[in-house]
Order: structure tokens, then C-alpha cells, then sequence
């Protein structure tokens, strides 16, 4: 499989057969190393990776009747659930190896986020949570067709996560609003995104003592931010530019520059070291330590054999998802056009493409302070 | 020769001496002539660059006070402003000076007339009633031209609205009179999509028929780089056949969903819209099943239901009620948490719990937005490179 033995380096494998269109999320199943990915054909696909001899293998897949925009693994791996701009969402049994998956939601507009949520239910099925374009976050139980509890939101939802008892979810009017999974009815703290342009992805990291838990939002303006949940660690909220291009000079006459500044389209945190990762539009991707505020390791575009078309012009292919498997010995990444620059982007350069990456532990691991 | 006279109607302004008020094509060539007709010193050969300069030179070498400046025009031979070009010229006498070049300037081009200037062709999102009439135009246009069957539609035309047939100079010129009803009703069936071009799917709103050439180029999206020529969407490499992008070839050169150019290197700077919404709206990604086939749109949605949940009740009040202009209104109002399913019977111990969650039914759930002082935000700190 190793198809890539020419390139220098990294020696990554793409999935084979891809998604046929953008890729929307990825996520590696908690417990076996499956790998979802979704994607703007409508499609979510189930692959089985072996993390040893690198053999990938379909495993299954959830027809939506619009774009896959999100998924989400249960706990205990054996259920997927996948959300769609088709306004439902959907389960798949895939210990069962069942190939249908069945509808569990309803929303009244397209469901951006998807989440399994660390609840107990009355029948250990689960609980999950839906939130969409509609500005509604639902929570159901999947048996029932109705919601078990809603919320509100002012504005369109575009991320989401939980850890824990945290959950987490921005909105389309830069707003950042907090959950605790013990009352999910109400919204405990709302707040303005620190960052100053629209939110793009939160992934939720969890509690590493003496701090909380928190998390991690990254806008379109190149920047992600660290925000702790509770109080009495917000002292340790930062945020940081990342997945800009170099400065350009713009005008000659008064020297002034200027700076591509790209979407951070996807962060990822890894269990091993709690160390994560940003990927940007601009086709790059780096590994960081929150706690020690260090950059691990950083993949240009280059290195990803993503140099986009130089002769006409066609920028590197933007990262528009991340995912660090159980072990986090893998590391998988999709490149796709994310639709930034319309529909005019939207040429046959781009790559398509879901890369997995057999991580090396210097990548992702944290350095030794004072070094 | 062409080029040079194309550069006498474009308004350029060229440096000139603050001191005599001359210009230099050059401001390299200004700088020498101020330095010899302005900063020359009196008592010897020496010629400075400055005002300020010639000030020190004299009371330092020949311990004089300085005279006042030559060569300048009345009140500008002080060496309170310091000069060097461009630099330092007060920004009063600047805008001045401006005005009075663009005023010398548009006299030229009113004299000139140019005949050849081309017309203005507007290049901003057209908005929906100018779509309208210009519509409403065109169906006057194909309907032979009889102008008076139109209501509201006076006699011979708007004030200043060329005849249909001409290709016109934009939309300004359709611009209906005040207190005009709009002359159709919108689009039957749905509220007008946010965006023109979007929400039209399948078939062209305004069918060109052959030999006819719309008032504006149609699809409402002027300003965008035409899409033709790109090929649609579709992943690389032989995977053109998959059914998204075999759905989206016929249409998707019709109506596209413009985005909004890139804004101090911003790629995305559109606040109101996330890539994904903006391309949910492309038609190829419109889904439309055999089951659903009566369903609207997917987006804008208008609260419709899969028919898997259809008959069921209890589902929030909000997916009843259609999209409305109050409704957006009250975007930041609150809503009535919805009751708990009421009959289930419960071992759901913790869903029972998260039902009643403290909220009493009625009782109004508002995300709010306070910022407390203690998680205002920290000075950035960008990350250290290690």
C-alpha cells in the first residue's frame, strides 16, 4: 500500500476508494481503529485501517440524501451517527454489520453537528445531540422521534463538541456558548468568540490537572484559542495566529504587505499526550502543546506533496479535517476544497483525498521543559 | 499612440513643489529643484535638503539666523514645516490642491466628450426589485411591446429609463418610482431566497429566447468571474460520473452562489455565511429524493418535516412556523423551552432529570451573552516557535 515510496517524506497512504467529493469531517472509532469520513456526496464511509501493515479496508457506509456534513462514534464504538444537510441524522450499528442505518433525528434545517454524548440513559443506548443551521440544539435518545430536550440558540450553529460533562457550541453570530451536560436544557455561560472573525471548529480537550477542561476554537482568520471552562483557569487563556502565508508586497510605492490569512479548518487533540493538532485552508498542518504554548511539528504543503498548481495558479488544497486515532498512532487528514474561494476554487486541481499518516512520537510529544 | 492618450483621461496626481506650487513628472526631480531654488544657502555654495536643514547650516556655519526662503509663493517661506517632497505637506493644503487638480481635470473631460468612453456597466449585486423590473421589462419586451398593459407601469416608461430594447447603462435606471407597488408578485410558492440566483433551482428564472439579448446578463450574479470555462465541480480523476457532479454539470453554470473576495488577506471575510452554508446552496448539492420530491428546498429550510417524523407532535414549536420577516425580526428573542414528551413512560431516570432540568415548561431559555470580566480575553500571545 505504501503507493507514496517515491515521496521523501511523510510516507502517507491515501484511502482508497476515496469519498468522490470534498470531505466534510473524519473521526477515528474510539475503541478499533475504523475511520468515518464525510463528505459532500452524501456519503459516509466506514474504512478499517491497519495500523501495522497500513491495509485499508471499506467496511461500510450511511447514504444521506444531502451532504454528510458531520459525524460522531459512540463511546463504545459500535455506533455511528452521521448528520446531513437533508436535516436528519442517522445511526449505524456497525457491530452488528448492519448496512442500514436508521433515522434518529429531525431538524428544520440542514444538522451541522453531530455529538454521542458521555450520558447515562435509562436503556444504556445513549444520548445524543443535534445542532443546525435551524439554530436548535437538540438532544434525543434515538428511539424516541421526538427530542428530549432542546436549546435555543441565538444564531446558526457551525461547531460543536463535548468532553465530559462540558459541552460546547458556536454560532454564527461569533458566539460561544458553554453546557454543562448535567443540566443540558439550559446554556450555563454564553459569551463572544475571543477570536474576532467567525468561528470555525471547537473541539472540546479534557481536564489535565491542576487545570479543567476546555477547549480549543479556531476561526477563518488564522487563529485558534485556548479557553478554559471554569473560572478559576481562565488565567490560562490564549489564543494564537496560526496558517497564514508569508507577507506579500502589496504596493510598491509604500511598501505596504499583506498576509493570506487562512481558515483553521479542523483541530484535533490526542489522548496520549494531549497535545493537538490544527489544519488550515492553506493546505498546512502543525502539531502544538497548549500547555508548554509550543509548536511540535509543522507539515507545509510541500511536505504533504501539496504544492498546488503553479503554472496556473492553483493554490495548495486546503486540510478540512483532522483525526487522531485510539492510540494516536495515526493520524488522518483529508484534503479537499472547503469552498473558500467560491465557486470559481472549485477547479479539478484540488485533491480529494484522506490521507493517513503513521505518527512519529517526537511529532506529538510534548518537549521537556527548559530544553 | 493610442496608450498616450489613454493616459491623458486617467486622473493622476503628480508630485508637486509645496513651496511654488510647480509639478514634476518625478518625484525624484522635485526633490532636486527644491533643493536648488529653495534650500539653497545665501552665504555660500552649499544647497540643503530641508528646510530645517538650511536653518541649522546657517546658524551653525555662519552663525547667522537664516532669511526667509526664495522662490516660494506668498506665506510659504517659513521653516516652521518641514518639506522634503512629498512629506510633509500640510493635509489642508494637500486636499486643496486635490480638489483643485480633479476640478481643472473634469472640466478637461466635459470639454473632451469622449466618444469613444465605453458605458458604465454595473458591476454590484443587482437587488431583487431592480431584478424585477428588469424582468418585468423584458416580458414587456417579448409580449410585443405594449407598454400601457402593464400596472403600475406608467405610460412610455420610467423618467429617464431608456427604451427596452436598448441595452441599457444599469440597474440605477430601473429603479421603480416611489411608493410602486412591485409590478409581480415574487416567485410563487416560497419566500425569495436571500440570495439571488440561489433558491431557483433546476430551470432559469429569465429564459433568454434565441436571438435576444437580456437587458443584464441574467443570474443576477454581475461582478463574479464567470464560472464558464471552469469545469464544475467534480472530485479529480475520472470520478466525474459520481451522481453529485453528473446533477451538478447542467445546472451549475446557470446559478452559482457568489462568495465574497478575499479582504486584507482574508480568504473568507464574510461574516454572515460559513463556506458550507454558502456551498449548500449550490445546486448540485440541493438534494431532491423521490420520497421527499415535494419537499422545499433544503436551504433556506421552511420548516418541513420528513415524513418519518411527520405525524408525530411535539416537535418544538418553531418547525411549524414558516420563515417569516417577524420571525427573523425576533431573531434574538427567546423561545419557550418545548414540553417533555409527555407518556413515555421512564426507566430514563437521567432523561427525566434532563426534561424537567430546572426549566419549568413555559419558562424562556435565552442564550445570553454576558462577558464576564474575569474571561475577557488575554493579550494574544503568539506561540513561541520552538
Amino acid at each position: 500500500m505504501n503507493v507514496l515510496n517515491s515521496a521523501p517524506k511523510p510516507n502517507d497512504v491515501p484511502l482508497e476508494p476515496g469519498p468522490t467529493d470534498s470531505v466534510t469531517r473524519i473521526e477515528f472509532n474510539p475503541v478499533v481503529d475504523y475511520l468515518a469520513v464525510g463528505s459532500w456526496d452524501n456519503q459516509v464511509r466506514v474504512y478499517e485501517v491497519n495500523a501495522t501493515t497500513g491495509q485499508i479496508t471499506p467496511k461500510a457506509a450511511v447514504q444521506h440524501e444531502g451532504p454528510a456534513l458531520n459525524l460522531s462514534w459512540s463511546k463504545d464504538g459500535t455506533k455511528l451517527l452521521t448528520c446531513s444537510a437533508d436535516k436528519t441524522a442517522k445511526i449505524l450499528d456497525v457491530a452488528t454489520g448492519s448496512s442500514q442505518a436508521t433515522q434518529i433525528a429531525a431538524h428544520d434545517g440542514p444538522i451541522s453537528c453531530v455529538k454521542w454524548l458521555d450520558m447515562p440513559s435509562g436503556q444504556g443506548q445513549g444520548v445524543c445531540v443535534t445542532a443546525g443551521w435551524d439554530k436548535m440544539v437538540k438532544y434525543w435518545d434515538m428511539r424516541q422521534p421526538n427530542p428530549i430536550a432542546t436549546i435555543t440558540a441565538t444564531e446558526r450553529i457551525y461547531a460543536l463538541d463535548a468532553v465530559d460533562k462540558l459541552m460546547v457550541f458556536g454560532t454564527a453570530d461569533r458566539n460561544v456558548s458553554i453546557v454543562d451536560l448535567n443540566n443540558p436544557g439550559v446554556v450555563k455561560s454564553s459569551k463572544e468568540s475571543p477570536l474576532k472573525m467567525q468561528t470555525r471548529t471547537i473541539t472540546c480537550f479534557p481536564a489535565k490537572s491542576p487545570a479543567g477542561n476546555g477547549y480549543a476554537i479556531g476561526s477563518v482568520e488564522g487563529r485558534v484559542a485556548i479557553q478554559y471552562a471554569e473560572d478559576k483557569d481562565s488565567g490560562q487563556n490564549f489564543s494564537f495566529r496560526c496558517h497564514r502565508g508569508e507577507p506579500v508586497t502589496v504596493n510598491q510605492m509604500n511598501r505596504t504587505t499583506e498576509t493570506a490569512v487562512y481558515s483553521v479548518n479542523d483541530i484535533s487533540f490526542n489522548r496520549l499526550h494531549g497535545t493537538f493538532s490544527t489544519a488550515g485552508s492553506d493546505g498546512s498542518l502543525s502539531f502544538w502543546d497548549k500547555d508548554l504554548r509550543t509548536r511540535l511539528k509543522t507539515f507545509v504543503p510541500k511536505d504533504l506533496n501539496n504544492a498546488g498548481d503553479t503554472v496556473n495558479k492553483i493554490p495548495p488544497t486546503p486540510i478540512v479535517a483532522t483525526a487522531f486515532s485510539k492510540e494516536s498512532n495515526l493520524f488522518a487528514y483529508a484534503f479537499s476544497y472547503d469552498w473558500s474561494r467560491g465557486y470559481t476554487g472549485a477547479v479539478q486541481q484540488n485533491l480529494n483525498k484522506v490521507m493517513i499518516h503513521q505518527v512519529q512520537q517526537e511529532e506529538i510529544k510534548p518537549k521537556q521543559k527548559g530544553k | 499612440m493610442a496608450k498616450k492618450k489613454s493616459k491623458k483621461t486617467q486622473f493622476t496626481l503628480k508630485p508637486w513643489c509645496w513651496y511654488c506650487e510647480r509639478e514634476f513628472e518625478d518625484e525624484k526631480v522635485l526633490l532636486q529643484h527644491q533643493k536648488a531654488k529653495h534650500f539653497k544657502c545665501r552665504h555660500c555654495p552649499r544647497k540643503l535638503n530641508t528646510a530645517g536643514g538650511l536653518m541649522v547650516h546657517c546658524q551653525q556655519v555662519h552663525k547667522t539666523e537664516p532669511d526667509k526662503l526664495e522662490n516660494t509663493l506668498p506665506g510659504r517661506d517659513g521653516y516652521d514645516v518641514e518639506i522634503f517632497g512629498m512629506e510633509g505637506v500640510p493635509a489642508k493644503d494637500k486636499d486643496e490642491w486635490k480638489a483643485k487638480k480633479e476640478a481643472e481635470f473634469g472640466v478637461n473631460l466635459n470639454q473632451q466628450q469622449n466618444p469613444n468612453k465605453r458605458p458604465k456597466i454595473y458591476h454590484g449585486v443587482i437587488s431583487e426589485n431592480d431584478l424585477k423590473l428588469a424582468l418585468e421589462q423584458h416580458k414587456m419586451l417579448m409580449s410585443g411591446g405594449k407598454l400601457g398593459s402593464l400596472p403600475g407601469m406608467p405610460m412610455g416608461g420610467l423618467p429617464g429609463m431608456p427604451p427596452p430594447s436598448m441595452i441599457p447603462a444599469g440597474p440605477p435606471m430601473f429603479m421603480p418610482p416611489p411608493g410602486m407597488a412591485p409590478p409581480f408578485p415574487p416567485f410563487p410558492g416560497a419566500p425569495m431566497p436571500p440570495f439571488p440566483g440561489a433558491g431557483m433551482p433546476g430551470n432559469l428564472p429569465f429564459p433568454p429566447p434565441p436571438g435576444f439579448r437580456p437587458p443584464f446578463p441574467p443570474m443576477g450574479m454581475p461582478g463574479m468571474p464567470s464560472p464558464i470555462g471552469v469545469p464544475p465541480f467534480g472530485p479529480p480523476g475520472g470520478m466525474m460520473g459520481s451522481p453529485a457532479s453528473a446533477i451538478a454539470a447542467p445546472s451549475a453554470l446557470g446559478s452559482v452562489v457568489t462568495v465574497m473576495p478575499a479582504q486584507n488577506g482574508v480568504i473568507w471575510p464574510d461574516a454572515d455565511a460559513s463556506p458550507a452554508e454558502k456551498r449548500a446552496q449550490q445546486p448540485q448539492y440541493r438534494h431532491s429524493s423521490p420520497a421527499l420530491s415535494s419537499a422545499p428546498l433544503p436551504f433556506p429550510d421552511q420548516g418541513h418535516q420528513p415524513p418519518a417524523f411527520a405525524q408525530t407532535s411535539g416537535i418544538p414549536s418553531a418547525s411549524g412556523a414558516a420563515p417569516s420577516a417577524s420571525n427573523l425580526q425576533d431573531k434574538y428573542a427567546t423561545t419557550p423551552i418545548p414540553e417533555a414528551p409527555t407518556g413515555v413512560p421512564g426507566p430514563h431516570s437521567t432523561l427525566t432529570s434532563l426534561d424537567g432540568s430546572g426549566v419549568q415548561p413555559g419558562e424562556t431559555v435565552k442564550v445570553e451573552n454576558d462577558v464576564t470580566a474575569s474571561l475577557k480575553r488575554k493579550a494574544e500571545d503568539d506561540i513561541p516557535v520552538a
